[in-house]
């Protein structure tokens, strides 16, 4: 992975537009081959009662599934990841709210632009490096069923999966949307992003699946999403929710996420995925807008969707990750590892700055906007 | 033998302070107290009542497996729950024919019971207690079984004062008492030697309910001696479980996966098969129950390449993945190339819980055109068991989907 320059400059995005070099450069993902997934032209996410590609859900590994387990184990043998995260111890902390803690002395905190600088470096000139983390691409496809090609070339938007080098868990990956000629600028509109990611959640079709997105830099998008491994309970899905929308007929509800240090929302559709996406992309667009920032998990294939909301804080360290927004906390040295308690896991996260109560009021009052209106 | 003892000495020292003998023998009760991570399940401790109750001397049970007392009528399904219990490392109540050095059968009401580390949830020991059934409550108690289809509270309690005045004759007096009058010359079921000895024979709850005892005296004894050394005891699991059973939620996620492999445990003694999936009972012939619990070397035959088998054996060792093509053998004789990957599989601890291994036969290569290939089925097996022993094992029973 390319070590993480300090750079001030965080808007990567428009930079990307503005460089004219990058634009006419004729990309290295141009003539590779790539195992890629294309998706059947009939979306599970279009029909209301959609089912699972397996018929009974969570019967069976599904291709998706299988081929990115395959390709990150792959991987795992070849020596690409700084560490082998399975050696990394992890436990609950005692305490009401069962934060997950791991003792990983190995890993690096990536700097915020670091992943951007990655999907980067995979149009410009570090490239090499960059194909041995490629795993595979997914697109969409024109045959009616989802399939695998062994190898083809990457079509135009599509979705590259790339290994992260410092992973937080089992399967950690980068699923970065591209065009041919560099990162696809989603920030416009993010819904067709997110019905791609939905679908990729209903088609690996595995509870296990952590399915995120961050956006930590205030006011503009960022450029790829990341997924992970974890088949227990996070604390954050173990407590309890006030639901303060629900529309019988469009199938969503939304709920906060009661007595949690962070803000918290959650999303919930059993039947209409697609148009859950809509409602979150019009919801993050928003809070880019008014310079919140914020983080998603997807979860339960698809049918849960977390949204944590934070502030810009004087200290851009403060931010918390997005896996600590779920509860799960990354340590260095053996001795914080066992002396970690969870009220200092609580003070953590209040040194980062939070929504006061009205701000958080208004992100509801807006999401049951959002969600009323596209419901009917 | 002198080195078995020494293993059997250390058991109980390296767990518990050295007055712990003392203390246990201070116990009246009948009782063993067994090292199941030993090879062959050895008894290392006997009380003095258990030896008295059963005419054998110390040295004659010490690094014995329990199985000692069974006889030619000893239940077997009774002795196939106990060996289901240990397996699973749970306690069991029953009621056991056992058998005398001379030879005489005798009914116990026999209690197990799991000792864990309280550190790592690994177990530690079983404490096995025995309590006679005495003849007049076992008859009682047979007649009692026979009504108990509707037990009206009339007979129920009419069986319980019956009951009552027998055990006051025997219990009246202290225990030890008890254990000089198991030791006479006439045993309990001397007088019905050889008549329906065989016959089902239910304890008492009085029976019942002295085991229980015994069984939470020995416990605080076990526990306040470990405390000593630091390396604590407890009589329920309160720490991630090591070995053994797979927890059902770990099972689930396994079962989604469909391809033939097992898990073997190399934490248990000969490093057993703990999960076996449906494609590889397919692909082998044999039943779930057959191969749980067994070294996978039963798969090798006459014409297995012993290199192979030692190029297996050092990866284990040296806990690293390899990938082998071996000569297997199905139940029914025949034999099978088997493209074998090997992986270790690490707990939430970091530590090496199992070895997967995941069989690849020659139909498996048959690629299905927009499928995985059969070395990506492979890798994808070893994730997918990645993902489900890795936080699964962090807590028990912590179940999702």
């Amino acid at each position: 992975m390319v070590q993480a320059k300090q750079t001030e400059d965080e808007n990567l995005c428009s930079k990307y537009m503005e460089n004219e070099h990058l634009k006419t450069q004729k990309s290295c993902i141009n003539g590779i081959r790539l195992p890629l997934y294309q998706f059947g032209r009939n979306s599970p996410l279009d029909d209301i009662s959609f089912k699972a590609p397996s018929d009974v859900p969570l019967e069976e590994q599904t291709i998706l599934e299988s081929i990115l387990l395959a390709k990150w184990e792959e991987k795992l043998s070849e020596g690409q990841f700084r560490y082998d995260v399975t050696l990394s111890e992890i436990k609950a902390i005692m305490g009401q709210k069962k934060f997950l803690a791991q003792l990983n002395e190995s890993w690096t905190n990536p700097s915020l632009s670091q992943y951007e600088e990655m999907s980067g470096s995979l149009f410009q000139t570090n490239w090499l490096k960059c194909q041995e983390e490629l795993l595979f691409c997914i697109s969409r496809g024109e045959n009616n069923e989802s399939k695998l090609i062994s190898a083809a070339l990457v079509p135009t938007s599509s979705i590259l999966v790339i290994i992260n080098a410092t992973p937080v868990e089992y399967g950690h990956v980068i699923l970065l949307p591209c065009a041919v000629n560099g990162p696809l600028q989603f920030s416009d509109d993010m819904s067709l992003e997110l019905e791609m990611l939905l679908r990729l959640s209903v088609e690996i079709n595995n509870f296990a699946l952590c399915l995120f997105y961050e956006c930590s830099t205030p006011g503009t998008a960022c450029l790829y999403f990341q997924a992970l491994f974890f088949s227990s309970l996070l604390p954050v899905e173990a407590m309890t929710v006030d639901t303060f929308f629900s529309d019988s007929l469009g199938g969503i509800c939304v709920s906060t996420i009661t007595d949690y240090p962070v803000k918290a929302l959650l999303f919930e559709s059993s039947c209409n995925l697609k148009k859950m996406g809509q409602v979150i992309a019009e919801i993050c667009s928003h809070l880019q807008e008014k310079c919140v920032l914020y983080n998603l998990l997807i979860r339960d294939c698809g049918k849960k969707i977390f949204l944590f909301l934070q502030l810009q804080g004087s200290d851009r360290s403060s931010i918390l990750s997005p896996w600590e927004c779920w509860g799960y906390f990354l340590f260095k040295s053996r001795s914080e590892f066992d002396q970690a308690t969870e009220d200092a896991l609580l003070d953590r996260i209040a040194t980062a700055a939070s929504l006061d109560d009205a701000e958080f009021q208004g992100v509801k009052q807006f999401c049951c906007d959002v969600a009323g209106k596209v419901s009917f | 033998m002198e080195f078995q003892l020494g293993l059997i000495e250390q058991s109980l020292n390296s767990r518990y302070s050295l007055w712990v003998r003392e203390a246990l023998n201070d116990l009246s009760d009948n009782f063993t107290i067994t090292d199941p991570s030993m090879s062959g399940h050895p008894i290392v401790f006997v009380s003095r009542g258990f030896l008295k109750m059963t005419g054998y001397t110390k040295e004659e049970v010490i690094g014995k497996n329990g199985r000692m007392f069974q006889g030619p009528k000893t239940c077997r399904s009774s002795v196939m729950q106990i060996r289901e219990a240990i397996r699973e490392e749970k306690g069991i109540q029953i009621n056991l024919l056992n058998y005398r050095k001379d030879g005489t059968p005798f009914w116990v009401f026999f209690q197990l019971s799991p000792v864990f580390c309280k550190e790592d949830g690994r177990i530690i020991h079983f404490v096995g207690v025995q309590v006679p059934i005495w003849k007049n409550s076992r008859k009682s108690i047979c007649g009692f079984a026979r009504i108990q289809g509707v037990p009206y509270e009339n007979e129920f309690r009419a069986c319980k004062s019956l009951l009552e005045s027998c055990r006051r004759e025997l219990l009246s007096d202290s225990i030890s008492e008890l254990d000089f009058l198991l030791n006479r010359d006439s045993p309990p079921d001397s007088d019905i030697r050889g008549v329906d000895i065989e016959e089902p024979c239910e304890a008492c709850d009085d029976e019942k309910q002295r085991a229980a005892i015994a069984i939470s005296n020995i416990l605080s004894v076990l526990t306040h001696h470990s405390e000593v050394t630091g390396r604590l005891v407890c009589e329920r699991r309160c720490s991630v479980p090591r070995v053994g059973i797979l927890c059902s939620s770990l099972n689930t996620s396994l079962n989604r996966i469909k391809q033939s492999f097992v898990l073997t445990d190399p934490n248990l003694p000969d490093m057993p098969i703990v999960y076996a999936s449906d494609e590889f009972l397919k692909l082998t012939g044999y039943t779930r129950r057959e191969v749980l619990g067994r070294n996978c070397r039963f798969l090798s035959g006459i014409d297995t390449d012993s290199s192979t088998l030692f190029k297996i054996k050092e990866s284990l060792q040296s806990e690293q993945a390899c990938t082998v093509r071996i000569l297997n053998y199905r139940k029914n004789k025949s034999s099978f190339w088997n493209d074998l990957h090997i992986s270790p599989v690490r707990n939430a601890s970091g530590k090496v819980a199992y070895f997967v291994g995941v069989q690849m036969d020659e139909d498996d290569k048959k690629q299905d055109e927009h499928g995985l290939n059969p070395k990506m089925k492979q890798l994808s097996t070893v994730g997918a068991v990645r993902v489900a022993v890795r936080s699964l094992s962090m807590t028990v029973g912590c179940s999702r989907g």
